[in-house]
């Protein structure tokens, strides 16, 4: 491998291709989600020579500068199987990123010293909004913990009855943030109108009457009252 | 022709000086010595340069702990890791492994030989999100020099749009088996987002209990009903940058904090003082940030220092000059605070682990792992007590005992059956009043009733109580290509949320952004005549905040803010000795010029503001673009 310092310029030369029609959303549920690669190209060179790649930290150190190249979104060396894979954004692509061939792949790793056979490389198209960012926002669960002091059995036993109560403390939290915002804007009853837009506070006691304001106020109890005494019960 | 021996004479002096300069002289031993010096442990590392994973030798020089690494390229690099051998081996002994994530972002091929460059969450990371963090634009209204986290003029513009952020706390909520809980909404400048306000209400409705707003605090302070409105939608604190009281010190928002807190106060929201410590630069200033916020503990609940990540390549002798560790910001503030807050009271993150696994082995719900490195935070309680004393928790508490205790329940309890549980807390929680001095304790306080209601109840409400009464003194070092260690990295629980889905650690995610942050932001940002084009109104310079300092230093809320401030630790009661560089004894000295990096006076009169001063000049010219374009750097 190359020990020179290495420019991220190795293999940028290519033209950034726009494509006017490139639609750069995604569309899930009716929300939009900006995407800016859809079917790009995943290349794996096998059988790449361990004393190419030296060792474990210049490979590492490989895949860092493969992944300075901006066509480059991921790369991953794979020192004891003797494997990169990069997944790269094709010329072919349709999309409005900076872009690169195989041909331009294999000049960069030869640059840095590697030289992968020809008939152990395997470039294929890679569907980067299935196979990467939407595995990204669902990961699969690979694993299980339990909670300090539990066996994995006891937390068989335990774990529905965790989840339901993570669930119902879910709900009881969202009510609370909901009676939190509605208090706060009676205690700030002169921002809560821009807080707000067209809030008004809550209607409270009707006015009393005339006749009932000069009778004064009934005792605690009085059938008048009952609501008060019920009030949050 | 005589020779000039000048030059070698002064750097023969320099050396000297060097090698007899207490903080300067572990970086100038030969590798002879150096290698004579014994080893605590090893890690593995990068080398700066290049970036190729070596070997990195942490080791004992006199009172510092200091890393080493080799690479056959770029040679040796020497860094200071941790200014204080025996706080280093005390702080170490309650480093934990957690759980990590039981839905990893992906399954490492090369078992995670190749960290850190396999980011994106792996199954091998040893701590699930403790904070996250979400990047909601890349605009500022600031534009200082030595920060990457903006946009530059004509650069493209990194603003997700609300569905796709609720797409990313939907993320952060799924994540098992503990969902991330703190969340702390960043930028840029996060206020310059439109949908600021929906944004925070659909964080809070996704399910986050803690809510931050990393900001400078400037747009709440000038337009206070933003900060009814960020406090309505759920906001919890506001994590505001303070690099120090004085102007000098703290250009980057100096006038505008009394505003700020004016706001929060009013809105009944709280804030938490975010200084970045530099040697040189503002290291000067720590007791008087901390006098500072126990002068305004009515909003200000916690100062967390973070001591400076050198970040970017810098020249070896400004980078000697200007590292400071978690231990040397701790010995300065005891220094700085005649005592009243020393050494020995403060304790790293991981401590607090013990706390958190008792709780979960009594009742069997996950709770939240503190099981970062030793390395990365520590932290202390203070409290202003009503006779004006300020007390540290460990006067009151002893908080190693106490964990200890509750760490041997947690490992009783182990397999046991819930009976058998139940009755190693009662016996734990009957020993647990030998770890209060229930006579030295704060009079408003009791700190043995307020851990019952926790422990026993799990009522954190409690907590937050004893939070209003007292001031949290954290400290947060994020690494550097220099100090790099990947067993920290491995651990850190303050974590980014990227577009793409990937979840990355701080200190991956800001050590490398050419792959990391820049890499990913670029791939999902608008570029500028894009966005140009769907923001007709916008404009580049429109952004900026423009600072009128005449204004805002003439204003009552400046005036009192910084004018009638309490120096509680030169009271009689917390030692009564004077403070050097006291803020309130500083305040009033009029500067006539600024004093640069090298000691040279100067002013900035004609030279428009650009004389790179290093970071010791003060900027507050009438109108002057505000976020430091002289050079000065927010320092």
């Amino acid at each position: 491998m190359d020990h020179g310092n290495f420019t991220a310029s190795v293999g940028q030369e290519q033209e950034k291709q726009a494509d006017a029609d490139f639609d750069q959303y995604v569309e899930e549920d009716g929300k939009k989600y900006r995407l800016p690669y859809r079917i790009i190209r995943k290349a794996v060179f096998s059988n790449v020579s361990r004393k190419e790649l030296i060792d474990i930290p210049h490979a590492a150190r490989l895949q860092y500068r493969l992944m300075l190249l901006d066509p480059i979104l991921k790369a991953r060396v794979d020192f004891a199987r003797g494997r990169i894979i990069v997944l790269y954004n094709p010329k072919t692509a349709k999309n409005n990123k900076e872009k690169m061939n195989l041909d331009d792949l294999l000049e960069v790793l030869s640059a840095q010293g590697i030289h992968p056979e020809k008939s152990s490389i395997e470039d294929t198209d890679y569907d980067y909004y299935h196979d990467f960012y939407s595995y990204a926002y669902q990961p699969s669960r690979i694993r299980e913990h339990p909670p300090y002091a539990y066996t994995d059995e006891e937390w068989k036993g335990m774990k529905q009855e965790w989840e339901a109560n993570m669930k119902e403390g879910e709900r009881k939290k969202l009510e609370k943030f909901h009676a939190y915002q509605n208090q706060y804007l009676i205690e700030h009853p002169d921002m809560a109108g821009k807080i707000v837009e067209g809030w008004k506070p809550p209607q409270g006691p009707q006015n009393k009457s005339l006749i009932k304001k000069l009778l004064g106020t009934k005792k605690k109890g009085s059938k008048d009252d009952k609501g008060f005494w019920f009030h949050g019960v | 022709m005589a020779k000039d021996n000048s030059h070698d004479s002064n750097a023969v002096q320099m050396m000297v000086e060097e090698q007899s300069n207490k903080v300067l002289a572990p970086y100038h031993r030969t590798m002879e010595e150096i290698e004579k010096l014994p080893i605590i442990e090893t890690t593995k590392t990068v080398c700066p340069e290049c970036k190729l994973i070596v070997d990195g030798m942490i080791y004992k020089d006199a009172d510092n702990v200091m890393i080493r690494k080799y690479c056959p390229e770029h040679q040796w690099t020497i860094e200071k890791y941790w200014e204080d051998y025996d706080m280093y081996m005390k702080m170490r002994r309650y480093n934990y492994f957690g759980r990590g994530f039981d839905n990893p972002n992906y399954i490492t091929e090369t078992k995670g030989a190749n960290c850190p460059f396999d980011c994106g969450m792996c199954e091998r990371h040893k701590s699930h999100t403790g904070l996250a963090n979400v990047v909601v634009t890349n605009r500022c209204h600031l534009s200082c020099w030595y920060c990457f986290f903006y946009a530059k003029e004509g650069e493209p513009i990194y603003e997700p749009s609300l569905d796709e952020l609720k797409h990313i706390f939907h993320n952060l909520r799924s994540q098992k088996p503990i969902p991330a809980n703190a969340l702390q909404i960043t930028g840029g400048e996060p206020t310059m987002h439109p949908r600021i306000v929906e944004i925070i209400q659909a964080a809070k409705e996704s399910g986050f209990d803690q809510i931050q707003l990393n900001t400078t605090g400037i747009n709440i302070g000038l337009n206070p009903e933003l900060a009814y409105k960020v406090r309505h939608a759920g906001t919890s604190t506001l994590y505001m940058s303070f690099d120090g009281v004085s102007k000098r010190a703290n250009p980057k928002n100096h006038w505008e904090v009394p505003l700020t807190l004016d706001a929060l106060r009013k809105s009944g929201m709280s804030a938490v003082l975010v200084p970045t410590v530099i040697r040189t630069i503002n290291d000067h200033e720590l007791g008087a940030m901390i006098n500072f916020a126990l002068n305004n503990t009515d909003v200000i609940r916690a100062v967390n220092f973070q001591p400076v990540s050198l970040v970017g390549r810098m020249p070896t002798r400004l980078r000697e000059k200007q590292r400071i560790t978690i231990p040397g910001a701790i010995k300065l503030i005891e220094e700085q605070t005649n005592g009243v807050v020393a050494k020995e009271d403060w304790f790293s993150v991981p401590y607090v682990g013990g706390i958190n696994k008792f709780i979960e082995a009594l009742s069997g719900e996950y709770k939240y792992d503190l099981s970062i490195h030793f390395a990365c935070g520590a932290g202390t309680y203070i409290f202003l007590d009503s006779d004006n004393r300020v007390i540290p928790i460990t006067r009151f508490v002893d908080v190693n005992g106490l964990v200890e205790h509750l760490q041997r329940a947690v490992n009783e309890m182990d397999g046991k059956s819930k009976l058998a549980r139940k009755a190693i807390a009662v016996k734990t929680l009957a020993g647990f009043k030998k770890f209060v001095d229930a006579e030295n304790q704060p009079k408003s306080v009791n700190f043995t009733k307020m851990m019952m209601s926790v422990l026993l109840k799990r009522d954190f409400a409690s907590m937050g109580k004893f939070q209003m009464k007292t001031l949290f003194l954290g400290m947060m070092h994020f690494q550097d290509e220099y100090t790099y260690d990947i067993h920290r990295v491995e651990k850190c629980d303050i974590h980014y949320a990227m577009p793409d889905g990937e979840v990355l650690p701080f200190c991956t995610f800001n050590v490398f952004p050419e792959v990391y942050r820049d890499k990913v932001q670029k791939q999902y940002s608008i570029p500028a005549s894009e966005w140009q084009g769907t923001h007709a109104a916008w404009d580049y310079g429109k952004d900026k905040y423009i600072r009128n300092v005449k204004e805002l230093e003439s204003s009552a809320v400046y005036k009192k803010t910084y004018g009638t401030l309490v120096d509680y630790f030169g009271m009689p009661v917390n030692g009564g000795k004077g403070v050097k560089n006291f803020a309130n004894e500083t305040f009033a000295q009029v500067q006539p010029a600024h004093v640069s990096a090298a000691g040279e006076q100067h002013s900035h009169e004609g030279d428009g503001g650009s004389c790179g001063c290093g970071g010791s000049c003060s900027c507050g010219k009438d109108g002057e673009s505000a976020g430091d374009s002289c050079g000065c750097g927010g320092q």
